[in-house]
């Protein structure tokens, strides 16, 4: 909770620290080239693997022969499915909280049969990857071929082929949820909007790969494991299927070129190094290339389609949300129904919605796993209903930003409690638009788009108000499953802070840090809380082994959490600090007072009775005579910092609970214009305004906001991951999976509002993936305005040239039909 | 195997190499310079960017054997082969934050090198347009454009009094 020791460090508007513009610590070593990614570290003797992956989408493996290959030079190990499967029992996914678990094992390797084209099938350990390549061209696998099941509607089609044998009709779950009066709202609708909508898949593409190292010890028992997780969770996990203690698992973290959820949960590389480790007695490593990382990394975004209705009155109020959902998972499932769970938080968006109901389905089928990328699913979530905005607006023949203003939650009405039972915990969404709409100058653009419509040019101005919920607690991860054995409902992080013999402060995060800027973030709360300098706080990462309970940087959760867990373990350094100070200034240590300014304790209404934070750490660390009784020595304090406020599901399924209610907002309004000889869009202007309450780092907020916002445009635009019908990726490289460059995105101007939130330390936000969820929305808002004069209705992503010049032919083979039937 | 001889951030190197490998792994691998990274192996990315006696090249796509001879300068060589530019570049984008992971900014930085020493004062579109081919998926382009127009407006001041890293 958001406590303050009254008379200590006040939170108040204006910081020392927070809020101000600085250079990063992180910064010092990229520029200089001097980054350690995981390709970078190399251990004496270190082998590296290559795999062999099946071609197919669905086959069963009848034999392999590794013979060749076994002899070849260079060539330490080669390891099947099958051998595989006696060294090691299946990944540990969350389908494990579903009770009883969902019958979708994930083996590191394929070993009977390979369920997606990609899949892993054989793994070779030699000194070099070339040469592992080489040994792996040389081994031999027969498949038999059986049939496809290359969407969800295949999946779902009666007889279908199974993917899983025990998951009948390749369901994995299915769900229904009424939350408030659905069925009476939608009866005594004025109207009800209808669309039906798809969500391709798409992926992080960090530049920087999955990989992991592998250091298996038998004569200590330890697995020493180097990954640029973006999380130690998965690492806690690994000796359960290992068949090794979980305390012998040892996952080190290094800097990481980015995730965006790819590298939250990677089981099965970081098996097959363990297993090659151990049968090599050498550290193994292995990383994806491109192709690998794209095809067979684990790592897809929601794929997805809503048949969505809003039931709306004639005044243009939205009464209610309902929608049927499916999704589709992939050949595993990973991380559960998180992807359909968390985006719920928001589930009725910044709008006073008081009925939602939904129908979740989701199904296997024979492409790569599905995971997390940067939304959890929210992207789609927010397309939905902001698709459902615009079309409320048309239908009814409204203003979209009027509609929208008239549907916003009130300021006064947080904390506001959504149909599902989470709560968002503040805002002020009214002023954002209005700010949004000042920035953009609407009135102008909509001169320029009449004038541009006059010249045939096509221009249009799109919107999105979007939630940006942030820091889930752990019934995310199994609040769609009815039941779960452990319903496990902590998502702490964990941070320790030290003072040394001579004053100087160290903080060990106990996660990694994905390449924003965390180790920055930590030590400027710590400047803040003991009111030092924040670039002599040096800040490292704990290791998986040591470290506490922790769930690193995902979900948006990470400022949050280490404001507080830094905040925590200050407060214990200061409270260790102010005993000793008392008997240095042999005082009473009530009659202490604080002073963040100076770093020092003083005496109340004498301020010229006081010891320096660096006295007082002298003395601790070297006066073990002279502590008060029951003080150690040393001055270091462990503070796990828990979810600031979160309530449990009802067991019934009647209430969600509080889980995600730290809730930030934005405003985006794109400028477009489309060519409609050539499909492509251009920006003409981007403007945003968002809220992530009080703001730590604002360069740092600032660059994940417009990064996130060009992976949107992204997602709108450029992105898609297409397995057509013989479950075979089209987009196998960045040559065919088209990322934003310089020349494909907005000049991007941001607007700014800070509405703190009530719960958490400072009355922080998350931020990190708000821009990517709400930007897609926006970007197709504007496409669809600008070809209004079509009538053309887009409902789904990417909207590329080649669809647009198909939607327009359409429409022009329409316009030409319509002509000749009046006729 | 081919033994191969060149300079890499101004020291002399010699290294023994299949024809295949590329001229990153050869200066990963066999050099042991990781100021240089590998983003995708087909030459889009970027990330790889170095200098090859001062011009950027795609270090995935070259082979080792091809630098035979040839001067390699990869972003920790930055600073001693352009003292003015450099450091100015380095510093201007720590200040104005044109980096998140850091992974892409090595090919970054040199790329922008190249820019200035043709284009001392580039405006936002001459930036973009020769950045384009540095892929970055963080920071969505704009405070690296900042960075770079920063450096240029550093070096058009004659900045002599700048401040070396903290």
């Amino acid at each position: 909770m958001a406590t303050e020791s009254v008379g200590e460090v006040s939170a108040t508007e204006s910081y020392r620290h927070l809020g101000k513009s600085r250079v990063t610590q992180e910064s010092k070593r990229f520029v200089q080239g001097r980054g350690r990614y995981l390709a970078d570290l190399r251990l004496p003797g270190m082998l590296h693997v290559a795999m062999v992956r099946s071609p197919h989408a669905h086959a069963r493996i009848i034999e392999i022969d590794t013979t060749e290959a076994s002899g070849m030079p260079g060539v330490h190990a080669v390891l099947t499915g099958k051998q595989a499967a006696e060294l090691s029992g299946p990944a540990f996914t969350l389908a494990a909280f579903h009770d009883p678990p969902l019958p979708v094992p994930m083996r590191a390797l394929a070993c009977d049969r390979a369920r997606f084209a990609g899949e892993g099938v054989v793994a070779v350990a030699a000194t070099s990857r070339s040469l592992a390549e080489d040994a792996a061209a040389k081994i031999t696998v027969q498949y038999e071929l059986l049939p496809t099941i290359s969407n969800s509607t295949e999946a779902l089609a009666p007889g279908a082929t199974l993917v899983h044998d025990d998951l009948p009709n390749n369901i994995l779950l299915t769900r229904h949820y009424d939350f408030g009066p659905v069925d009476e709202v939608f009866a005594q609708a004025d109207r009800i909007v209808r669309r039906r909508l798809s969500w391709s898949r798409q992926t992080g593409a960090a530049l920087d790969t999955f990989g992991c190292i592998a250091q298996w010890d038998d004569d200590d028992g330890d697995l020493t494991v180097w990954s640029n997780h973006q999380s130690h969770a998965l690492l806690w996990t690994l000796g359960s299927s290992l068949g090794i203690p979980p305390q012998r698992v040892r996952g080190i973290a290094c800097d990481i070129g980015g995730s965006f959820g790819a590298k939250f949960w990677q089981p099965r590389p970081v098996l097959v190094c363990a297993m090659l480790s151990r049968l090599t007695g050498r550290p193994v490593r292995f990383i994806e290339d491109r192709v690998e990382s794209l095809v067979s990394g684990d790592n897809h975004g929601e794929d997805r389609t809503y048949d969505a209705e809003l039931a709306v009155a004639a005044d243009g109020t939205f009464l209610g949300l309902r929608f049927d959902v499916v999704e589709d998972y992939g050949s595993a499932f990973l991380l559960g129904a998180i992807n359909n769970a968390e985006p719920l938080a928001q589930g009725t968006g910044p709008y006073d919605i008081k009925a939602l109901g939904f129908t979740f389905t989701g199904v296997v089928t024979n492409k790569t796993p599905q995971a997390a990328y940067r939304g959890f699913g929210g992207a789609a979530m927010n397309f939905l209903l902001e698709r459902l905005a615009d079309a409320a607006a048309s239908e009814l023949g409204r203003d979209r930003f009027e509609l929208r203003r008239q549907n916003l939650i009130p300021e006064d009405a947080f904390p506001y409690r959504t149909p599902l039972g989470n709560e968002y915990d503040s805002g002020r969404y009214e002023m954002a638009l209005d700010q949004a709409l000042e920035l953009v100058d609407l009135a102008t653009w909509r001169r320029r788009q009449q004038e541009a419509r006059e010249q045939g040019r096509a221009i249009g101005i799109g919107i999105a108000t979007c939630q940006e919920r942030s820091v889930q607690a752990g019934s995310a991860l199994w609040v769609m499953f009815d039941q779960s054995p452990h319903r496990s409902i902590s998502s702490a992080e964990s941070v320790t802070a030290r003072i040394d013999t001579h004053g100087q402060v160290r903080v060990a995060l106990h996660s990694p840090s994905l390449g924003t800027p965390l180790q920055t973030v930590a030590a400027t709360i710590m400047a803040e809380e003991l009111g030092v300098d924040p670039n002599a706080v040096a800040v490292s990462i704990l290791d998986s082994q040591i470290a506490g309970p922790g769930l690193g940087p995902t979900a948006s959760r990470m400022t949050v959490m280490l404001a507080g867990a830094v905040q925590g373990a200050a407060e214990e350094l200061r409270e260790q600090m102010r005993r000793v100070a008392a008997e240095m200034l042999e005082a009473s240590p009530a009659d202490l007072k604080w002073d963040a300014g100076n770093s020092r304790f003083e005496l109340r209404g004498v301020p010229e009775r006081h010891v320096t934070m660096a006295a007082i750490a002298h003395r601790a660390h070297t006066a073990s005579l002279e502590l008060p009784a029951g003080q150690q020595t040393g001055l270091e304090a462990t503070f796990s910092y828990d979810h600031p406020f979160s309530t449990r599901p009802e067991p019934d399924g009647s209430s969600w609970g509080v889980f995600c209610p730290i809730t930030g907002h934005s405003v985006h309004i794109p400028v477009v214009e489309v060519d409609v000889e050539t499909g492509e869009v251009t920006f003409l202007d981007y403007a945003v305004v968002h809220d992530c309450g009080t703001v730590v780092n604002p360069d740092g907020v600032r660059g994940q906001v417009i990064g996130g916002i060009v992976q949107g445009v992204g997602s709108a635009l450029s992105e898609e991951l297409d397995f057509g019908k013989d479950g075979h990726l089209r987009q196998r490289d960045f040559r065919s999976y088209f990322v934003p460059t310089t020349l494909d995105v907005p000049r991007i101007r941001m607007g700014h509002l800070e509405t703190p939130s009530p719960y958490t330390r400072y009355g922080v936000k998350g931020i990190g993936e708000g821009g990517r969820m709400a930007a897609p929305a926006a970007v197709v808002s504007a496409i669809e305005d600008a070809l209004s004069p079509w009538s053309i209705r887009l409902d789904s992503v990417p909207v590329t040239p080649e669809r647009i010049l198909d939607l327009l032919a359409d429409a022009q083979t329409a316009e030409t039909t319509l002509i000749h039937t009046d006729q | 195997m081919k033994m191969v001889t060149l300079t890499v951030d101004g020291q002399t190197e010699t290294i023994v190499v299949e024809d295949r490998t590329t001229l990153v792994d050869g200066l990963r691998d066999h050099i042991g310079c990781t100021s240089v990274n590998v983003g995708c192996e087909q030459g889009i990315c970027g990330a790889c960017t170095v200098l090859l006696d001062e011009v950027p090249v795609r270090s995935c796509l070259m082979l080792a054997v091809q630098a035979e001879g040839r001067q390699v300068t990869t972003v920790a060589g930055l600073r001693t082969l352009d003292p003015e530019r450099g450091p100015i570049l380095q510093e201007s984008f720590r200040e104005a934050h044109g980096l998140q992971c850091g992974f892409c900014t090595p090919g970054m930085l040199l790329t922008a090198r190249s820019l200035l020493c043709q284009t001392a004062e580039p405006d936002d579109d001459t930036i973009r347009d020769a950045l384009h081919g540095n892929l970055c998926r963080c920071t969505g382009y704009e405070q690296i454009i900042e960075s770079v127009q920063l450096a240029a407006e550093r070096l058009a001041d004659g900045a002599g009094a700048h401040r070396h890293g903290d």
